[in-house]
């Protein structure tokens, strides 16, 4: 049976859905008895999201603007 | 538009050009700074873009066009390395710097569990202004190579494959320093829903 300690060392790879069946399996045995680890996984779920939703989409236009010019110059 | 689209006429079409450099910049740059360091960065990518347009008609399309534009950038910073006579620090992956250490007791469970967060969606945490100030802060306090894997992973969806063959470290490693990466903001985001501040 895999312990709270366990179940953290393993949750990247879980939430990234590349353990192997058997230790899934386990996974989510625990998981099936042991509220803290559910709320531990989900808010380890929610800190990936965040990261992924925080991606900054404002590039500096100048930037790219420089890679268009030199572009044009070399053409 | 689909990548495959905009190719076909991106080279006899700046503003489909520029579409590319637009949605991929970014990425190009987070990977440009892992290998070669902030200062020569933007220059490198500029010369990968500059390389991408000269190749693009040998683009056959059996990896993505993201991939290929890492592979381009990838090489011309590793060889701007080479001419600069830098050197990168390799990083510690010792088990040391373990997260949630002190989270468990001797038994393996949970002694200090995590509590109820108040936001429990993405969207409510970053419509706060002053966590988004804090998530910034959060990722600039991991080591330079430990948010260059999470930045990979989690903003870019790059796979570990690629993340080793950029950072030049072995997948245990990668795995290593997104683990640390995403606890360590995990702890942060604990802290702020615990107290509203950094």
């Amino acid at each position: 049976m895999l312990s709270c300690k366990d179940i953290s060392e393993l949750s990247d790879e879980y939430l990234d859905g590349e353990l192997p069946f058997k230790r899934k399996l386990s996974v989510k045995l625990h998981l099936a008895i042991c509220k803290n680890c559910r709320r531990y996984l989900n808010y380890l779920q929610l800190t990936v999201d965040v990261v992924k939703q925080s991606q900054s989409t404002s590039i500096e236009k100048s930037k790219i603007d420089e890679i268009m010019n030199k572009i044009e110059s070399e053409r | 538009m689909e990548d495959k689209q905009l190719i076909a006429s991106a080279l006899d079409d700046h503003k489909v050009f520029k579409i590319l450099v637009e949605r991929y910049y970014s990425v190009m740059l987070v990977v440009a700074k892992s290998i070669i360091g902030d200062s020569l960065a933007e220059e490198v990518v500029q010369e990968a873009w500059l390389a991408a347009y000269k190749n693009l008609s040998k683009f056959e399309g059996r990896s993505s066009l993201k991939t290929w534009l890492i592979t381009i950038v990838s090489n011309e910073a590793k060889t701007r390395l080479r001419k600069e006579s830098k050197t990168v620090s390799v990083g510690d992956f010792s088990d040391d710097e373990s997260v949630l250490h002190d989270r468990f007791g001797s038994d393996g469970h949970w002694s200090k569990p995590p509590f109820s967060w108040h936001n429990e969606t993405p969207d409510a945490l970053l419509s706060n202004q002053q966590f988004s100030r804090c998530l910034k802060k959060y990722m600039l306090k991991l080591s330079e190579q430990a948010r260059t894997a999470l930045t990979l992973k989690d903003m870019h969806g790059l796979s570990l494959n690629e993340i080793c063959n950029i950072l030049g470290v072995s997948a245990s490693n990668v795995r290593v320093l997104i683990h640390r990466s995403r606890h360590k903001i995990f702890e942060h985001i604990e802290k702020f829903q615990e107290t509203g501040s950094c």
